[in-house]
């Protein structure tokens, strides 16, 4: 696929956002209540991108031996070794890529498990190496169904984040702020619902790969002007490039399951592209899309979105989830990627492709990999899988090879 | 007479098919080039001419040449197929009773449930460990100081076989070097090893529920030891497959793209017409 103008303007509205953070600033996790902190009056700076930067740039081989000798395990979330390992080195790809000297200082670090327990030892790291405050919301975890005791208990976590960073900047948090802040957030993460959506038509101007780019405000600048004008500018070039594509019914569509291989996103999406399939759709880049927002109820909806994030959910819900995913975008197969490091989104051990498997009738395969760590990821290996899983799903679409 | 190539480029060796095609194709020759590190494309190219210059043929001459596996490195070649068509292919056109292929090469194994003919309907293949592939047992074979030829042989005398770890192929080798220290015999540590890569073989063939006949393909499949493991594995997990590799199964990959590309230039032609 073309490079899109959107990604064009992504690359301007990130190095504003690098250049332009001053103080006082919040490191949050990516998932965690960013809209509070932004409307405390913090910029907020996310770790996890910068984990994922290290990957893409395939840095991150230079930097996991670093964390690895300073006590941090190989098997825990390689985010964390390379990030923590880059710390250790004092170096960061945001020096070449922006001109900035290092990662921005925290005033106030907040992480939310409700991802992992790998941000707490990441972000306490931090908390240790600057000396600040460091808020965890430990949700409830792995949920079927949502109770109002447990947007309660999240609730009540948050309002500790409220007093801590109220104390930091010597002011109290404006009610209203906090309400305009998440009323942008659900239009921008309605707007990014929007974007993804396009991915069904046929064929799909957008792969997951585009997606794991274009979502970066929907991470970093939730909650701003920035994020929605963004999103409305890329919807409308995503439905336009969609009107002037031919249908294709031999395009395979397929769906990605789990964390994305950050230092391969190129040589995959040109793998699929190649072999005249495409990736429509994934778990990971939908995580972003928050329903239960809401401006007139902030702490609790905010509770209730980030509560209900699939990673945190039981097996049940992850399978009804999946089930709708692949109805909502006609998907032929499904890719999941067990991620050596990343212990909780590789949603493949404990029997989900089968379940999904019986109940769809959808062919998956596991493919064996990292997020950032590619010494666990072998290129042969995989995509000897993958062309051995495409020739099947073409064999049963009765697709000629 | 018409002629159809076809080209597999493995991991390990590169086999190539040359065949009279009809409606009976004849298989003319086959030849099984080990890369040895050297530059695939040249060694493909070398291999190619001097097949043809051998049968009086010039590659303009040629119905179809056809790729299979590694098919980018391929210079010369009309068309591309996949490597499980391209191996059902082969082991069915032959042995048309055929319902299960197993293809046994350097990288993986591979297990394919046939229907209609040679149309793959399941598959199933070994993960990302070593442990279940040829280049592994290749690598055994030097610690050992034994050919591998002589493997299959030898894994036939063992009375004892070792055991071995089959999980991973960097303990399997940890234990290799043990045992040799341990004077163990070497025909019962190869055994110890066919045994360890037949498990996984016969766990995917439980798995896919496959019938019989089973037909085994790849580099692996002429190693005898090997063979008759994977055969006794399965009657002790009552199984009820026959299972049997034949002179030529090592190259059906190869067999099968150039019976694939007959099957396409005259499909294209109808198409045309």
């Amino acid at each position: 696929m073309a490079q899109l103008e959107a990604q064009k303007k992504l690359k301007i509205i990130l190095e504003n956002y690098f250049v332009g953070m001053k103080a006082p600033v919040a490191w949050c996790t990516s998932a965690g209540p960013a809209e509070i902190l932004r409307a405390l009056g913090f910029e907020v700076y996310f770790p996890e991108n910068h984990g994922a930067m290290l990957g893409a740039t395939r840095l991150a081989g230079k930097y996991i031996p670093k964390a690895h000798r300073a006590g941090f395990s190989g098997e825990i979330c390689s985010y964390l070794t390379a990030d923590i390992g880059a710390w250790l080195m004092k170096e960061t790809p945001l020096t070449n890529a922006y001109g900035l000297k290092s990662i921005p200082k925290p005033d106030m670090i907040v992480f939310n498990t409700n991802q992992c327990r790998e941000v707490a030892e990441w972000f306490n790291f931090y908390g240790r190496e600057f000396n600040c405050p460091v808020v965890g919301i430990y949700p409830p975890r792995y949920l079927e169904d949502v109770s109002k005791s447990d947007i309660d208990n999240v609730v009540a976590q948050f309002k500790e984040v409220i007093s801590v960073g109220e104390n930091v900047l010597g002011k109290k948090l404006d009610p209203h702020e906090l309400e305009k802040v998440v009323a942008l957030s659900y239009e921008g993460t309605q707007l990014w619902k929007q974007v993804l959506d396009t991915a069904r038509k046929k064929p799909s101007p957008l792969s997951f790969f585009d997606g794991t780019i274009l979502m970066a405000p929907i991470v970093m600048l939730r909650g701003t002007k920035i994020c929605v004008d963004f999103y409305k500018e890329t919807l409308s070039e995503l439905e336009e490039l969609a009107k002037t594509q031919q249908e294709d019914s031999n395009q395979l569509r397929l769906y990605w399951e789990g964390m994305p291989i950050w230092g391969r996103l190129r040589s995959m999406a040109q793998f699929f592209n190649d072999n005249n399939s495409v990736v429509v759709a994934s778990t990971y880049c939908n995580s972003w899309i928050f329903d239960d927002f809401n401006p007139k109820n902030p702490l609790e909806s905010m509770a209730s979105a980030y509560t209900k994030i699939f990673i945190n959910r039981g097996e049940n819900t992850k399978l009804a989830y999946m089930e709708k995913m692949l109805n909502d975008f006609d998907i032929d197969g499904i890719i999941f990627h067990d991620a050596k490091t990343c212990f909780n989104n590789s949603n493949n051990r404990f029997g989900l492709p089968k379940r999904l498997k019986d109940s769809t009738r959808i062919d998956t395969l596991t493919i064996d990999g990292d997020l950032n760590d590619l010494r666990f990821f072998s290129d042969g290996q995989t995509q000897t899988k993958l062309e051995t899983f495409l020739e099947q799903l073409k064999s049963k679409k009765r697709i000629s090879v | 007479m018409e002629y159809t190539l076809g080209i597999d480029v493995g991991s390990s060796f590169i086999k190539i098919a040359l065949i009279e095609y009809s409606d009976n194709p004849k298989i003319i020759e086959i030849t099984n080039e080990k890369i040895r590190k050297r530059n695939p494309t040249i060694l493909i190219n070398k291999a190619v001419n001097d097949l043809l210059e051998r049968h009086n043929l010039k590659y303009e001459e040629l119905l179809y040449v056809a790729s299979t596996g590694e098919g980018e490195l391929v210079e010369r070649k009309r068309g591309h197929f996949y490597s499980m068509t391209t191996h059902a292919k082969g082991a069915f056109h032959f042995h048309p009773e055929t319902k299960t292929v197993v293809d046994m090469g350097a990288l993986f194994c591979r297990v394919m449930s046939l229907e209609s003919g040679s149309r793959v309907k399941n598959y199933a293949m070994t993960g990302q460990c070593a442990s279940g592939s040829g280049q592994f047992l290749e690598n055994i074979t030097r610690y050992l100081g034994v050919t591998i030829d002589e493997v299959g042989p030898l894994s036939l005398e063992s009375k004892e076989p070792a055991k071995l770890s089959g999980i991973c192929a960097v303990l399997a080798e940890t234990d290799v070097i043990n045992m040799v220290s341990q004077g163990i015999a070497t025909s019962d540590i190869i055994k110890g090893i066919h045994e360890s890569i037949a498990r996984r073989i016969v766990s995917l063939l439980s798995k896919l529920k496959v019938e019989s006949p089973v037909a085994l393909s790849g580099g692996m499949s002429q190693d005898v030891g090997l063979v008759e493991v994977i055969k006794q594995l399965a009657d002790e997990r009552n199984l009820s497959l026959e299972i049997f590799a034949t002179k030529n199964c090592y190259a059906n990959g190869a067999i099968g793209a150039a019976l694939w590309g007959g099957y396409r230039h005259y499909k294209l032609l109808e198409v045309a017409q």
